[in-house]
C-alpha cells in the first residue's frame, strides 16, 4: 500500500531514526547519556523557557478565548457579530508565522503604531517601562493572535453543548447563577477547557517561524535551539540533538493525546 | 383560594402574540393538562409560570403570593423537560440532591430524602450511576425525583413523555400520576397527546392559538365540547351540514334526509348548522331489528380491524362519508365492504356546532 | 432567558475586535509610509519589483502545488480503499495521518535530513532536485492531517460502497472507478483540502530554510531583517491571501458532491457519444 510505504519512509522512519539516535552514543552504542544531557544548563533553560512561554500563551489564550466564546454564545451578542468573529478566527488561527510577526512589529515594535500612540498621546513609554515585543511577554501577546481564535473555534461546540435546559432545571430547583456555574456549567466544561488548553500549549510549543521572524535566533526556545543545532551543530553532538527532538515529540504527544482523551470524555457527556 | 392562579395572561414576542388572555385557577393537589396542537402556546404558559418568560401583561400567583416578578429560583417550583435535562456531571443521587444542596439542607437530611425519592420512582440502588448510563425512561424518572425532592409548591411538566417509547410512555404516565396523588402536589402538565391528557388529568385545558378554548374534566371535554375546535381536536368526529327547519322541535334538513334533534334550539329557522357526532355514537342496525327514530342508510366503503374496535366508513350521500366504530364482540358478525346498511343515532348524542 | 443588552459580554467582544483589528490596521498604516511625509503604495511596488520576491513566490507556489497533487494522489485512493475494503486498518491510517500534528516540522525535517543525507542509501539532499523533492515530501507530510480529514469527510458524504458496486456491475476496473467515479464525486472535498494545504505550505519556514531552498518563507524572514516597510506590506497581502484561501476552502467544503466546480448551473453536461 503506497500510503503506508510513503508514511513509513518519510515520516515514521526519520522520526524513529531520531528516537533511536537519542539513545545511542556517537559510535553507535546504547546509552542514556543523551537523555541525561538534556539536563545541561543551556538545554534545560531552553525547555524551561519554552514550557513557560507555551504555558503562559496557552493560559492567556484559553482564558480570553473562553471569555470571548462565552460573550458571543451566551452573552446575547447579535448573530452577525458572532458569525463575523468566527469566520475571522478561522483565518486568524491559520495566520501564524512570519507575516504575523511583521504585523506585530508594526504594532508593538519600537516604532509600532500602539507604541508610538501611547507615547505621544498618553505619555506612556512602554519600552521605557521594560516591555519589548522581542521578549517573553511580547511573544506571548503575539501568539495570542492565533491562540485566542483557535480557542474560540475549538471550545465553541462545548459551550453550545451546554443545554439551556440544564440552566433552567438548576434555576427551577432554586440555584443561583453562580451555583449553576459552580455545580454544573464549570464541571461540564472543565474537560473541554483543559483539553483545549493542552492543544494550545502544544500549538505554542511547536511555534518556530513567528519567533525567528520576531527575534532572529536570539530567543532560545526549544524549536530555535533545535533549528540552530541542525544548522550548525551548536551542541557539538548530533545525538544530543536527537534527544532534544525526542523531548519535543514527547511533550507534544502528551499534550495532544491528553487533548484527544479529554475531548472524548467531554463528548460522552454531551450526547 | 386556589393554589395556582393565572390571571389575564398575555405574551407577545415582537408582533407575534402567542398567549392571549389566559386564565386558570388550579386547586391544591390538582392535576391539570394543557392540551393543544404544536405552537399553540402551551410551553409559553408553562414557562411564564416557571419564571423563564415574563408575561407582557397579567399575573401569576402561587399560594396567594404574587410571583410575577420573582426569578425562577425564588418560586419553589419543580420542572421536568422533554429532554430530561439531567446534569451530566452529577450522579443520579447528585442530581436528586441538587435542589436540596443549593437550598442548604443538611447532608444527612439530603441523603435520607434522596433515598426516599429514588425509592419512590423505583430506582433504589441507582444512586451512583451517571445519567449516560441510564435508559430514557430511567432518566426521566430521575428527573421526576429531582423535581419533587425539594417539595415544590407546583410541579411543571413540559411534554416529559414525548421522547420515550410508546410502552414506557404509558407505564411512566401511570407512575407520575400515582406519585402526584400520593404527594398531593399541584401539577401543570403540557402535552399535545390527547390520550395522555385525558388519561392523567383532573381537568384539561384545551388551547388553540394562545387561548384556552375550554377548561373541563376529560368527560366534559369529550362529551360536551364547547367549541368546534375542541370537538374536532379531541377524538374522531363526523360532521354533517344541516339547515334548521323548526327551532322549537329541533327539526333539521340534512343531505341524508330530515332529522329530529328532539330539543329546541336557540338559532332561528333557516340557519345553516353543522351537526357533529362521534363514530361510536353511530350504530349498525341488524336486519329485523326495530328502527330507532333517527336512521338512514349507507354503503360500507372501508373496514379497519383495530382489535377491540372495527372502524367502518360508510357513504351516506354523494361525497359524504361517515366513520362508524363498532365493538368487536365474538359471535357477532359485522358486515363486509360493499354492503348496504342501516345506521341509527340517538338524538341527544348529536352536537350542534355553529 | 431574557436577551437583554449586557455590559460584560459587549466589552469582551469589543476588546477582542480591537485586539484583532489593531495589528492589521497598524501593518496597513505602516506599509503606506515608505515615502516620507506622504501615504503611498510604494512598499507594495517595491515588493513586486524585487526579482527575488517573484522567484521565491513562484518556487513556493510550485512546491505547494506539487505537494497538493502528490498528497491527493496518495490520500484519495487510500481513504477510498480503507473505507471500502479495509475498515480494520482505519485506526492505523487515521492515526498516522494525525502524527504530523504531534511531530513539529523542525523535528520532521531533522529526521529526513539525517536519513536522506549524503551518507545514506537514498542521498536526496546531495542533489538539487532531490532536495526539492524532499521539500515537497515534507509538505505532503505536513498537510496529511488536513488532506486526509477533508477527503475522508467527503467520502463519508457519498455512499462509496454502492457507487463502487454499481460501477463494478457495469464492468469498470478498479483504477477506472477511483478516477472516473470516486474522484469527481469528492472533488469539492479534495479542493477544500488543497486550499488548506496551500495556505500552510506557501509561507512555510522551517523545512524550506533547513533544506536551504529559496522559498517564500525564508525570503520573508530575510526581508524582515533587511527592510522596514516591505514586511508590513507583505503581512497585509498574506493576510488577504489567507482570507481568500480560507474562504475558498469553506465554500468547497460545504459544496455538495456532484455540484459543479467551475461549471455554471445552466450548462448541461455534454451527452456521451
Ligand atoms: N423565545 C421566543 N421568541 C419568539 N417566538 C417564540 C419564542 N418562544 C416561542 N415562540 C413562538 O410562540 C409560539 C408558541 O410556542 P410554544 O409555547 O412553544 O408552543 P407549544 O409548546 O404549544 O408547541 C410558537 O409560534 C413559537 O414560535
Ligand atoms: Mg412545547
Amino acid at each position: 500500500m503506497p500510503y503506508l510505504s510513503f508514511t513509513f519512509i518519510f515520516l515514521i522512519a526519520p522520526v524513529s531514526y531520531l528516537v533511536i539516535g537519542a539513545f545511542q552514543s556517537p559510535d553507535g552504542r546504547f546509552t542514556f547519556d543523551n537523555m541525561a544531557g538534556l539536563a545541561n544548563p543551556q538545554i534545560a533553560a531552553s525547555y524551561w523557557l519554552s514550557i513557560r512561554l507555551s504555558f503562559a500563551s496557552a493560559l492567556i489564550g484559553t482564558v480570553t478565548g473562553l471569555l470571548l466564546a462565552h460573550a458571543l454564545i451566551l452573552g446575547g451578542m447579535p448573530v452577525w457579530i458572532r458569525r463575523a468573529l468566527t469566520t475571522f478566527s478561522g483565518v486568524a488561527s491559520n495566520f501564524a508565522g512570519v507575516p504575523l510577526a511583521f504585523a506585530f512589529i508594526a504594532t508593538l515594535g519600537r516604532l509600532g503604531l500602539v507604541t508610538v500612540t501611547m507615547k505621544d498621546l498618553l505619555g506612556i513609554n512602554i519600552y521605557g517601562m521594560g516591555f519589548s515585543l522581542f521578549s517573553f511577554w511580547g511573544l506571548a501577546i503575539t501568539y495570542l493572535y492565533f491562540q485566542m481564535p483557535l480557542m474560540l473555534l475549538v471550545i465553541t461546540p462545548a459551550i453550545e453543548g451546554l443545554k439551556k435546559e440544564w440552566r433552567e432545571a438548576a434555576e427551577s430547583l432554586g440555584a443561583s447563577d453562580s451555583q449553576y456555574w459552580r455545580l454544573v456549567g464549570a464541571p461540564v466544561l472543565a474537560p473541554s477547557v483543559l483539553g483545549c488548553f493542552l492543544l494550545l500549549f502544544a500549538n505554542a510549543f511547536g511555534t518556530l517561524a513567528t519567533v525567528i521572524a520576531l527575534t532572529g535566533s536570539n530567543f532560545s526556545v526549544v524549536p530555535i535551539l533545535l533549528f540552530q543545532q541542525i544548522r550548525g551543530n551548536v551542541l557539538y553532538n548530533p545525538n544530543l540533538g536527537y534527544a532534544l527532538a525526542l523531548g519535543m515529540i514527547l511533550i507534544m504527544s502528551v499534550s495532544n493525546f491528553l487533548y484527544l482523551f479529554l475531548r472524548q470524555r467531554a463528548e460522552r457527556w454531551q450526547k | 383560594m386556589s393554589l395556582l392562579t393565572i390571571r389575564s395572561l398575555v405574551k407577545s414576542f415582537g408582533a407575534n402574540t402567542v398567549v392571549k388572555d389566559f386564565d386558570l385557577h388550579m386547586q391544591d393537589s390538582e392535576f391539570i393538562s394543557l392540551l393543544g396542537p404544536s405552537g399553540c402556546g402551551k410551553t409559553t404558559v408553562l414557562r411564564i409560570v416557571a419564571g423563564f418568560e415574563t408575561p407582557s401583561t397579567g399575573s401569576v400567583e402561587i399560594d396567594g403570593q404574587n410571583v410575577t416578578g420573582l426569578r425562577p429560583n425564588q418560586r419553589k417550583i419543580g420542572m421536568m423537560f422533554q429532554s430530561y435535562a439531567l446534569f451530566p456531571n452529577l450522579t443520579v443521587a447528585g442530581n436528586v440532591a441538587f435542589g436540596l444542596k443549593v437550598s442548604g439542607v443538611s447532608a444527612s437530611e439530603t441523603t435520607r430524602r434522596v433515598d426516599e425519592m429514588l425509592a419512590m420512582v423505583g430506582l433504589s440502588g441507582f444512586g451512583a450511576r451517571y445519567p449516560y448510563q441510564l435508559s430514557g425512561g430511567q432518566q426521566q424518572r430521575v428527573a421526576l425525583a429531582r423535581a419533587i425532592a425539594p417539595r415544590p409548591r407546583v410541579l411543571l411538566l413540559d411534554e416529559p413523555l414525548s421522547a420515550l417509547d410508546a410502552k414506557i410512555r404509558v407505564a411512566l404516565r401511570g407512575e407520575i400520576r400515582a406519585i402526584q396523588r400520593e404527594l398531593g402536589i399541584t401539577t401543570l402538565f403540557v402535552t399535545h397527546d390527547q390520550e395522555e391528557a385525558m388519561a392523567m388529568s383532573d381537568r384539561v385545558v384545551v388551547m388553540n392559538g394562545g387561548r384556552a378554548e375550554q377548561v373541563g374534566t376529560p368527560d366534559e371535554i369529550y362529551n360536551r365540547p364547547a367549541s368546534r375546535f375542541v370537538a374536532q381536536f379531541i377524538g374522531a368526529l363526523n360532521m354533517l351540514p344541516a339547515t334548521l327547519r323548526d327551532a322549537a322541535t329541533g327539526m333539521v334538513e340534512t343531505p341524508i334526509g330530515p332529522l329530529s334533534l328532539e330539543r329546541s334550539l336557540p338559532q332561528s329557522n333557516g340557519t345553516a348548522l353543522t351537526l357533529a357526532f362521534r363514530p361510536e355514537s353511530l350504530r349498525l342496525i341488524a336486519d329485523g331489528e326495530a328502527l330507532p327514530p333517527q336512521n338512514f342508510s349507507g354503503r360500507l366503503m372501508t373496514r379497519e380491524f383495530l382489535g377491540a374496535i372495527v372502524r367502518f366508513r360508510a357513504e351516506v350521500a354523494k361525497d359524504l362519508t361517515l366513520g362508524i366504530d363498532c365493538f368487536n364482540r365474538t359471535g357477532e358478525t359485522l358486515p363486509q365492504i360493499g354492503h348496504e346498511v342501516r345506521l341509527g343515532i340517538p338524538a341527544q348524542e348529536i352536537l350542534v356546532l355553529n | 432567558m431574557n436577551r437583554r443588552f449586557r455590559i460584560g459580554p459587549s466589552l469582551v467582544t469589543l476588546a477582542a475586535i480591537l485586539y484583532f483589528f489593531v495589528p492589521l490596521y497598524a501593518a496597513f498604516q505602516f506599509s503606506l509610509q515608505m515615502k516620507r511625509g506622504e501615504l503611498s503604495l510604494a512598499a507594495y511596488g517595491s515588493v513586486f519589483q524585487d526579482g527575488v520576491f517573484i522567484n521565491a513566490l513562484t518556487f513556493s507556489i510550485l512546491a505547494s502545488a506539487a505537494a497538493i497533487l502528490f498528497g491527493a494522489l496518495l490520500v484519495v485512493p487510500t481513504a477510498y480503499w480503507v473505507r471500502l475494503r479495509l475498515p480494520k486498518l482505519r485506526p492505523v491510517v487515521e492515526f498516522i495521518s494525525l502524527l504530523p500534528l504531534i511531530i513539529p516540522s523542525v523535528v520532521l525535517v531533522f529526521g529526513q535530513i539525517r536519513m536522506f543525507g549524503s551518507s545514506s542509501i537514498l542521498p536526496l539532499t546531495t542533489s538539487d532536485w532531490g532536495t526539492n523533492l524532499l521539500l515537497v515530501i515534507g509538505y505532503v507530510v505536513l498537510s496529511l492531517p488536513y488532506m486526509f480529514r477533508a477527503v475522508d469527510n467527503g467520502m463519508a458524504a457519498i455512499d462509496i460502497a454502492t457507487l463502487t458496486e454499481a460501477a463494478e456491475s457495469l464492468g469498470a476496473s478498479r483504477a477506472r472507478i477511483v478516477f472516473t467515479i470516486i474522484f469527481p464525486n469528492i472533488r469539492a472535498a479534495v479542493v477544500s483540502g488543497a486550499f488548506l494545504t496551500f495556505s500552510i505550505c506557501l509561507g512555510e519556514f522551517a523545512i524550506a530554510s533547513l533544506l536551504n531552498r529559496s522559498a517564500f518563507g525564508p525570503y520573508m524572514v530575510q526581508l524582515g531583517q533587511d527592510r522596514a516597510y516591505e514586511p508590513a506590506a507583505l503581512a497585509i497581502m498574506s493576510f488577504a491571501l489567507t482570507w481568500v484561501l480560507m474562504g475558498l476552502m469553506q465554500a468547497f467544503a460545504n459544496m455538495k458532491p456532484g455540484q459543479g466546480l467551475f461549471r455554471l448551473p445552466f450548462q448541461k453536461k455534454s451527452p456521451r457519444p
